[in-house]
C-alpha cells in the first residue's frame, strides 16, 4: 500500500510537470519583444500623390532590390491563376491572377482622396455621351507573350468581361455593357447598357488578356496562366503549394504610384490557413509579407499594419418578407437594442470603432449623420417594440456562417442576447456549409423570377408571398459586404434593388430614386443624390452595420509596404529598405 | 487463395461503384457548385447561365449516366472549380499523402517497443510510465500539437521550417518532419497500448511457461515466440492507422501547408467539385482495400493456421 501510493505521488508530480511545461510554453514561450508597430493607416502620404489620368510614356528607372525575393502568404488558395476563371475571385488570395498580373482600365488612389487613375494600358478617357466612354490606349505595351496591346484586344477584354455568361467579377461592379467599338489602333468605346457617369471608377476589375493565347489555350491552361501585361508575369504554378512570380521586363510604368515599375524582381506566393503559421512565417524570415493575422498575432512578427478591407461587416435585415422586419419601428428597436462598441472594445480591445452605414468611410454620399452608430438604449427599444406591436411568436433570427469574418460568431451570438433582453424572440443559425450559407444569403426577390414569372421586373414583392417551397425568409444574415468603387451605385443596385438576389428591400419608390442617382454625373449633384440614398438606408434601419473591417498584415523587418484601402496588393508597390 | 483473392476483388468492384452513386446523388443533394463560383451579387440570368453552360441544368439521371460511364472509364472529369482534369489534381497530390502518411507511421511504430518495454514488467514502474505517456499523447490534439511545435521547434529554436513543402526529394525532408510529428503520438499512443495489451495476454499463455521451461532466455522467450504472437492485433491496428492516412490527415495538412488529398478533399467538399471529390474518393477506397488485403495476407504469413478457402 506504501509503495502504491507513492507511485500515485510521483504519477501525479510528473503529470503536474508536463502539465506546467506544456502550460509555460503555450502562454510564454514565443512572445517576442514589442514589436515596431507601424501606424494603422491606409490613407496617407499625400506628397506622394500621382497624378489622376494622363500617364507618362517614357520608362521610369528601375530600382535595385536588397534581396531578390518576396515571400507573400494569404489565408486561402486561389483555385486558379487564370485571370477569366471563376476561381479567380475579388478577395485578397487571388493576388496572383489579378493586382500582381494584371492592368486593369483603372484603379483608384487611395493615396490622393480615392482619385481615379488609369494603369499602365491606357492614356486617357473622355466622355462621349451618357452611355459612352472613348479611351485612348497607350502605344508600345505588350502582353506577357509578346502579343501587342491594341483597341482590338482590349475589344476583346471588355467583351469577355461584359458576357454574363463568364462570370466575370468585372460585371456585377460595372454593370451591363454592350460590345465595345473599335474607333482606331489605339482607341476604343466602351458603351454600357445605361448610362453609365461613374464607368471609369467601376473599371478597376475590367482586366485583359492576350486575345490569341486565350482563344488557342485550353480551358486547363487558361486556369494556369494569366497572359496579362501587370508588372509580375507568371513563371511556376504549382495547386497547392505555390506560385512564382517574376518583374515583367518590358512592363510600361507611368508616373500613377500604382503603376510604377517593380522593384523586387521575384515574388513566391504561398498559403497557409492559420494565422498563427502565417504570422510565425515572417517572424522566422520565412516570408515577408503575410495577409490577416488579427490583432492577436500581431505582436509576434516583426512589423505590422493594418488597414481596411472595403468592407462593412453588417447584419442584412430582410425587410421584404418578414413579418416583424416589415416594421421600421422593429428594425430601430434592434438597432438600438445592441451595444456596439461595448461589444467591440470587448473583443478587439478597444482598437476597432463602431461604425453606422453599409459603405466604409469615403464612399460618395457617407456623412456624419448617416453613418453615425446608434445609441445603445434598450429603453428605447422595448418602447419602439411595444408601439410597433412586435409579437413574440415571430421569431427574428440571426443567420451566420463560423469564420466569415473575425470573431463574427462571437459578434452574431451577443447580437441575439441583446436582442432577446429586449424581449424579442431570436435564434443563432450557424450555417457552417458555405452553401447553406449562400441559400441564405441569394434567397432576395430576384431570385424568384425563374419560379414564378410574375416577379420578374415587378417591384411589388414586399406585397405578395414568394413563390413555393423554396422559400426561407433570411430574416437578418450577416455578412461584409465589400464596395471598392467607393460610390452607393454599388449598394443601389445589390443591396436595395427588387431584381437583385441579394438585396432585402424592395421598394418602387427607391428603385426609381436609386435608378436616377445612378445616372447623375459624378460631381456634387452626385454626391448628393448619393446621400439622399443613404439617408433612407440610415432612415429606414435596411441595415444594422457594426464596424469596417480591417485586416492585419505581417511584414518582415526590411519590407517597406503600405496598405491598400481594400484588400489588395501590387506586387511593384512592394521594397525592401535594406 | 487466389478464389478469395478473385472474391475479394469483385466485393471491392461492387463497393466502390456504390459508394460512388451514393457520392454523386449526396454531393448533388448537398447545394449548387455554381452558386459558389459566383459573387453573391450576380442576377439569377447569370447563374441560370453557367448552370447551362456546365451542364447543371440537365436533369439528375442524365447527368448521373455521363458520370458512371466516364468514370468506368477512368475519366473523372474536369474540376469545376480548378479547371484542371481531377485526375491530375489526384495523383499529384497522393504522393505527398502517402510520404507523409509513411513517415508518420515510420514514427508510430516507435510505439511497438515502447508496448514491449511497458508488457516485460506489467505494473512496474516503467509500464506505469509509459501508460501514463501513452494516455497523455493519444489526448493531445492534433491541431494544437502542430501549432506548438510550430512555435518551439521553427520559431523559438529554429530547427525546422514552419510549413511548406519543397517536393519529395532531398531538399524536402525537413518540411515533412513538423507535419509527421504532429501526426504521430496518436499512433504511437495506440501502437504502445496495443503491443503492452496483447504482449502481456500472450504473457500469460502455457507456451510462454514452455518456452521459459526449456531455458530460453527472457529476449528470446518475448521477441521470437510472444512478439510473432500478439503480432495479429497490431498489424490489424497498423494497418487500419495506415489505411487512415491514405485519406490525407486534413487539419495537419492544412495547418502546415502540405499539398495532401486531405485538404483538397475538404477544399472540394465546400466547393461541391464533384469530380474532384469522386477521383478523390475513388482512389483512397482503392488504397484502403488493397491495404486490407495486405493485411489480410500479413495473417496468413504470421499464423499459418490462418488459410483463405
Amino acid at each position: 500500500m506504501k509503495s502504491s501510493s507513492k507511485l500515485r505521488i510521483t504519477q501525479w508530480m510528473i503529470g503536474l510537470v508536463a502539465l506546467v511545461i506544456l502550460v509555460t510554453v503555450a502562454c510564454g514561450g514565443a512572445a517576442a519583444p514589442a514589436a515596431p508597430v507601424a501606424p494603422a493607416a491606409t490613407k496617407a502620404s499625400a506628397a506622394a500623390a500621382a497624378p489622376a489620368a494622363t500617364a507618362a510614356p517614357q520608362v521610369m528607372e528601375k530600382a535595385k532590390s536588397a534581396r531578390d525575393t518576396a515571400t507573400v502568404v494569404t489565408e486561402a488558395e486561389p483555385a486558379s491563376v487564370g485571370a477569366w476563371s471563376e476561381g479567380c475571385s475579388a478577395e485578397i488570395h487571388s493576388i496572383g491572377c489579378q493586382d500582381f498580373v494584371s492592368d486593369y482600365i483603372t484603379w483608384i488612389d487611395d493615396r490622393n482622396d480615392f482619385e481615379v487613375v488609369l494603369l499602365s494600358g491606357f492614356e486617357s478617357y473622355e466622355q462621349m455621351a451618357p452611355d459612352r466612354w472613348r479611351f485612348k490606349l497607350r502605344p508600345g505595351v505588350k502582353f506577357h507573350n509578346g502579343e501587342p496591346w491594341n483597341a482590338e484586344a482590349a475589344k476583346f477584354g471588355i467583351d469577355y468581361n461584359a458576357d454574363p455568361t463568364n462570370a466575370s467579377a468585372s460585371i456585377t461592379w460595372t454593370g451591363p455593357i454592350k460590345p465595345a467599338e473599335v474607333v482606331d489602333e489605339f482607341t476604343m468605346d466602351v458603351v454600357c447598357g445605361a448610362p453609365c457617369p461613374i464607368y471609369p471608377r467601376t473599371g478597376i476589375f475590367t482586366d485583359f488578356q492576350a486575345p490569341k493565347w486565350f482563344q488557342a489555350a485550353s480551358e486547363a491552361d487558361r486556369s494556369r496562366m494569366t497572359n496579362a501585361f501587370g508588372p509580375y508575369r507568371i513563371i511556376d504554378y504549382q495547386p497547392g503549394i505555390h506560385t512564382k512570380f517574376e518583374a515583367y521586363p518590358d512592363y510600361l510604368p507611368n508616373e500613377n504610384f500604382f503603376s510604377q515599375a517593380a522593384v523586387i524582381p521575384f515574388i513566391t506566393h504561398v498559403y497557409r490557413s492559420e494565422a498563427t503559421v502565417r504570422a510565425a512565417m515572417v517572424a522566422t524570415g520565412e516570408a515577408d509579407w503575410v495577409a490577416d493575422i488579427g490583432f492577436e498575432e500581431a505582436e509576434k512578427v516583426p512589423k505590422w499594419v493594418s488597414g481596411t478591407t472595403a468592407e462593412v461587416y453588417t447584419l442584412i435585415l430582410d425587410t421584404v418578407f418578414h413579418p416583424e422586419l416589415k416594421k421600421q419601428k422593429v428594425r430601430l428597436a434592434l438597432a438600438h437594442a445592441i451595444d456596439c462598441q461595448g461589444l467591440l472594445d470587448s473583443l478587439f480591445q478597444g482598437r476597432i470603432k463602431c461604425w453606422g452605414a453599409i459603405s466604409m468611410e469615403g464612399t460618395v454620399g457617407i456623412t456624419p449623420e448617416n453613418s453615425a452608430v446608434r445609441e445603445y438604449n434598450p429603453e428605447l427599444s422595448r418602447q419602439l417594440l411595444k408601439e410597433a406591436g412586435y409579437d413574440p411568436v415571430n421569431s427574428i433570427d440571426v443567420n451566420t456562417r463560423p469564420g466569415s469574418n473575425i470573431r463574427g460568431l462571437e459578434i452574431m451570438e451577443a447580437t441575439v442576447t441583446y436582442w432577446r433582453d429586449v424581449g424579442v424572440t431570436s435564434e443563432l443559425n450557424s450555417w457552417g456549409d458555405l452553401a447553406k450559407a449562400r441559400e441564405v444569403q441569394t434567397s432576395g426577390c430576384g431570385r424568384f423570377y425563374k419560379l414564378d414569372e410574375t416577379f420578374k421586373d415587378k417591384l411589388d414583392c414586399d406585397q405578395r408571398d414568394p413563390p413555393g417551397p423554396y422559400f426561407t425568409s433570411s430574416h437578418a444574415y450577416e455578412v461584409a459586404t465589400s464596395n471598392e468603387i467607393l460610390d452607393q451605385q454599388r449598394f443601389n443596385n445589390s443591396r436595395m434593388n427588387c431584381s437583385n438576389r441579394s438585396s432585402r428591400v424592395c421598394r418602387r419608390d427607391l428603385q426609381e430614386q436609386a435608378k436616377a442617382a445612378n445616372a447623375v454625373p459624378a460631381g456634387p449633384e452626385r454626391r448628393k443624390a448619393m446621400e439622399a440614398m443613404l439617408d433612407i438606408a440610415y432612415e429606414e434601419v435596411f441595415f444594422i452595420p457594426f464596424m469596417q473591417v480591417e485586416y492585419v498584415y505581417g511584414l518582415s523587418e526590411d519590407m517597406e509596404w503600405q496598405p491598400y484601402y481594400a484588400p489588395r496588393l501590387r506586387g511593384n508597390t512592394m521594397s525592401f529598405t535594406k | 487463395m487466389r478464389n478469395y483473392m478473385i472474391r475479394r476483388l469483385g466485393h471491392s468492384i461492387f463497393i466502390i461503384l456504390g459508394l460512388m452513386a451514393l457520392l454523386f446523388f449526396s454531393i448533388n443533394v448537398l447545394g449548387d457548385p455554381v452558386e459558389l463560383l459566383v459573387e453573391d451579387e450576380v442576377s439569377q440570368e447569370v447563374i441560370d447561365a453557367i448552370r447551362a453552360k456546365y451542364g447543371f441544368d440537365r436533369p439528375l439521371h442524365v447527368r448521373f449516366g455521363d458520370f458512371y460511364w466516364n468514370m468506368v472509364r477512368g475519366d473523372f472529369d474536369v474540376s469545376i472549380r480548378h479547371k484542371i482534369p481531377a485526375r491530375e489534381l489526384v495523383f499529384g497530390r497522393l504522393p505527398n499523402t502517402a510520404v507523409l502518411g509513411l513517415v508518420t507511421w515510420a514514427i508510430g511504430s516507435l510505439g511497438i517497443p515502447i508496448g514491449m518495454l511497458a508488457a516485460r514488467r506489467p505494473r512496474g514502474l516503467v509500464d506505469r510510465l509509459i501508460n501514463i505517456f501513452s494516455f497523455a499523447v493519444i489526448s493531445v490534439p492534433d491541431f494544437w500539437l502542430a501549432l506548438m511545435l510550430i512555435l518551439i521547434l521553427a520559431v523559438e529554436f529554429h530547427l525546422l521550417p514552419t510549413s511548406g513543402f519543397n517536393g519529395l526529394g532531398p531538399e524536402g525532408w525537413k518540411y515533412v518532419l513538423l507535419p509527421a510529428i504532429a501526426l504521430s503520438p496518436r499512433v504511437l499512443g495506440r501502437n504502445a497500448q496495443i503491443t503492452r495489451a496483447t504482449m502481456i495476454d500472450e504473457l500469460g499463455k502455457g507456451y510462454v511457461s514452455t518456452a521459459r521451461a526449456k531455458g530460453l532466455g527472457e529476449t528470446t522467450v518475448l521477441y521470437t515466440h510472444v512478439l510473432k504472437n500478439a503480432a495479429i492485433s497490431i498489424v490489424t491496428l497498423m494497418g487500419d492507422e495506415l489505411a487512415g492516412f491514405m485519406n490525407g490527415a486534413t487539419i495537419t495538412e492544412t495547418i502546415f501547408g502540405w499539398p495532401g488529398l486531405g485538404k483538397l478533399l475538404i477544399d472540394s467538399i465546400n466547393n461541391r467539385d464533384l469530380p474532384v471529390i469522386t477521383a478523390v474518393v475513388f482512389v483512397v477506397a482503392l488504397m484502403v482495400m488493397a491495404i486490407n488485403l495486405i493485411v489480410d495476407l500479413i495473417y496468413t504469413w504470421l499464423d499459418p493456421r490462418i488459410s483463405y478457402k
